[in-house]
């Protein structure tokens, strides 16, 4: 294991020796650091490596990659702060920890990616997942406010896989199994089924344009709203509502509350011509 | 007392894979379950129009009676039909003449799995099977017109083909007692009148001269308190007029409760013992509380649904599994383990932790633990960690302090501090070491002791 620091005193180039303070290219199991600087990075094919370590910091300004191209590399631990506006990455990434990033719509994109765990905790930008990257354990996004999460409709989740949302917007194309909010906006607009929603905090945007399935809806507090969805209808199974708002006035009547809503508080706002059995 | 009323079904038949248009109904036997190479089901539509209470429906029960079997038993389901069916004409295509099954064959695919599912037996040595089937009862009469249809099938995930099956009497066999009936069983309201005395044992104190059962509700809105005797009932309601007492703060009294219990009188003082006896686990929701502090207890079998209190509940919990609190004007004390509690916005002490704890802009109080709590924080909240030991603390916003807390040392799994949380773990004695674990810093403030180091990784 040794560590590698990018300068980019040569060109952009990852594969060029002289890029590194060391005059040596990153190998598998090299920590490697992109923490100063404003050279862009050009798309490289370096799929064969697989990192220990990957740190892009908030010192770095410079653009990795292109959405045509992206860095193409494996690591265990990546950990990103870059402050440039455009972060296009591929490749097998089992940690990943945003603490930052910049406010372009580009600030940090991941395709054609494995992770196990995506942490996202700041950022002032657009955090893309797409290309049929797999989402294997967790997603966080945790205390980022000023951040946009988009998680593309084909993305893979992990079976047991969890996402948890406090703060921010968090768009999600694809149903992932178990979601939980503390705050934040999320927007799902999903076909798939999310076994499990608890909501405490926070405002959950149901939008979905076709059929879709909440298997256990539990809100503690906060706002379901499924009053933008489209679709013809969806189905949750299982609901109960502590507290907080549920809002299913989409005026199109295509929610189906499978079992009886529990109620121990809360509101529910009703679609217009419903008909509510209180028992 | 309450009313039972015995509902038979309004039509019933036989479905039988390798006879896959046939009708099978009317014969003196509905055969149903596997017979290795083919699967035979049973549909049934019961009329529960007549029952109107639906809150009040304390069970409903379906059962069938076996003529024989044979089989190592094998437990099919009965669930919900989506489709109806013509009985004269059903067949294992068909639900009715020129009309398939929507679902498919054989009509499972027309089950409702995600509603509620019960289990019956078939199989050699079996007499017959009941299952309460209350929730598809009350979904009949609250969004079917009353209809309720089923279908006795195996579960479609259930791929064996291990012979089962058992022979069940139809509507039409001559002995009705045979035939497949659906018993309903409604609660009476019965009010509490204390005209004669405090006890709720006396049929005398009760409207109608009549104490409840165990399938009554139990009403109290007047102000005569109850000082003596245990109420057997199958919900407890102490409504929100009630201005007597149930009870005295020395002297608890039981009550034993099939189903539920409400509190929401804003006067009384209330000191119950919640089961006791029964080997049931009863829900518990208390919607208001008087507000003079220590007249508001419960001990026993429950689970806890705190919506409004007006003082601290205090919850005796050795056999409390599961607490949900939300809402800012509730707090409550728990005097031992609970296995999941549920915290937003409440305020709490908890006496010995929890292992399942989240709390979500709520102000807690953890104390020291036999078995290891679980903390996940959120929101605004704060909690004040007097445990001497934990299973993980996971602070995604809010404060978790160590101020008051005396272990020494105060061990535990870890934790994890994300960006706007702040774990402060100063007591001034430096005994906050969480050491089994890393405190995995994700943003937030980690706060020590001044004599304290650190080692960073």
């Amino acid at each position: 294991m040794a560590t590698r620091t990018w300068d980019g005193s040569v060109d952009g180039n990852w594969g060029t020796a002289g890029n590194w303070v060391e005059d040596v290219i990153p190998v598998s199991g090299d920590e490697v650091y992109i923490v100063s600087g404003a050279v862009d990075i050009d798309a490289s094919d370096q799929s064969a490596v697989d990192l220990d370590l990957l740190v892009v910091g908030s010192q770095y300004t410079g653009s990795i990659g292109s959405a045509a191209s992206p860095l193409q590399i494996g690591a265990t631990v990546f950990d990103f702060a870059g402050m440039g506006s455009v972060n296009h990455f591929s490749g097998t990434l089992d940690t990943v920890t945003v603490q930052n990033t910049g406010t372009s719509a580009t600030a940090l994109w991941l395709s054609e990616s494995t992770i196990d765990t995506l942490r996202i905790l700041g950022g002032n930008g657009t955090i893309t997942i797409d290309d049929e990257s797999t989402l294997t354990s967790k997603v966080e996004q945790i205390g980022a406010t000023a951040c946009t999460t988009d998680i593309a409709s084909d993305t893979t989740f992990g079976g047991s896989c969890e996402l948890v949302i406090d703060d921010g917007v968090l768009e999600l194309n694809k149903a992932c199994p178990t979601i939980t909010t503390f705050g934040g906006s999320l927007k799902v607009t999903v076909d798939g089924t999310v076994t499990t929603l608890n909501m405490y905090d926070g405002l959950v945007r149901w939008t979905p344009t076709e059929d879709c399935t909440i298997t256990t809806l539990t809100v503690y507090g906060g706002k379901f709203d499924s009053s933008e969805s489209t679709a013809p209808s969806f189905t949750v199974t299982n609901t109960t509502l502590f507290a907080g708002i549920i809002d299913e006035r989409s005026g199109l009547l295509n929610a189906t509350w499978t079992n009886s809503v529990v109620m121990e508080g809360g509101q529910v706002y009703y679609d217009i011509n419903r008909k509510v059995a209180i028992y | 007392m309450s009313t039972s009323t015995t509902i038979y079904p309004s039509a019933d038949a036989n479905l039988r894979e390798n006879a896959a248009d046939t009708n099978y109904s009317g014969n003196v036997a509905m055969r149903a379950g596997d017979y290795t190479t083919y699967r035979r089901h049973a549909v049934f539509m019961f009329d529960v129009s007549a029952i109107t209470a639906i809150a009040d429906i304390v069970s409903a029960t379906i059962s069938f009676t076996y003529s024989g079997g044979s089989g190592t038993p094998r437990n099919m389901k009965l669930a919900r039909l989506n489709q109806d069916f013509v009985q004269s004409e059903v067949t294992w295509n068909e639900a009715s003449d020129g009309v398939a099954w929507t679902g498919g064959a054989g009509g499972e695919g027309n089950g409702e799995f995600t509603q509620p599912v019960y289990d019956i037996s078939v199989g050699f040595g079996l007499s017959g099977a009941t299952a309460d089937i209350r929730d598809l009862v009350q979904d009949a009469i609250a969004r079917r017109d009353g209809e309720l249809w089923l279908i006795l099938c195996f579960d479609p995930d259930d791929t064996s083909t291990a012979g089962a099956r058992s022979y069940i009497y139809p509507i039409e066999d001559a002995i009705e007692a045979n035939r497949p009936a659906l018993e309903v069983v409604v609660a009476n309201r019965i009010e509490w009148s204390g005209d004669i005395d405090g006890d709720v044992e006396n049929y005398r104190n009760w409207a109608g001269l009549t104490a409840p059962t165990s399938t009554d509700i139990a009403l109290f809105t007047n102000a005569a308190s109850v000082t003596t005797g245990t109420l057997t009932c199958w919900r407890c309601i102490i409504g929100r007029t009630y201005r007597g007492d149930y009870a005295t703060i020395a002297d608890a009294k039981r009550v034993e409760i099939g189903d539920s219990m409400y509190l929401a009188s804003p006067y009384s003082t209330v000191n119950v013992e919640v089961n006791s006896a029964a080997s049931n686990t009863a829900e518990l929701y208390v919607a208001d509380t008087s507000s003079v502090a220590g007249t508001a207890s419960f001990t026993g079998k429950y689970n806890a649904h705190l919506i409004r209190t007006r003082q601290d509940v205090a919850l005796a919990t050795s056999e409390c599994s599961r607490i949900d609190a939300h809402g800012s004007r509730v707090t409550f004390t728990a005097d031992s383990t609970v296995d999941v509690v549920r915290i937003t916005k409440a305020g709490a002490t908890l006496e010995d932790g929890s292992p399942d704890l989240v709390v979500v802009h709520g102000t807690v109080q953890v104390e020291r633990t036999d078995t290891d709590t679980e903390l996940t924080l959120a929101g605004n909240s704060v909690v004040d960690y007097l445990a001497h030991t934990g299973n993980g603390i996971y602070v995604y916003g809010g404060v978790v302090r160590f101020t008051k807390n005396t272990g020494a040392p105060v061990d535990g799994e870890g934790a994890w501090v994300y960006p706007k949380g702040v774990l402060d773990t100063r007591n001034g004695s430096g005994t906050v070491i969480l050491g089994s674990e890393y405190i995995y810093l994700y943003g937030g403030k980690l706060v020590i002791d001044a004599a304290q180091n650190t080692l960073l990784r």
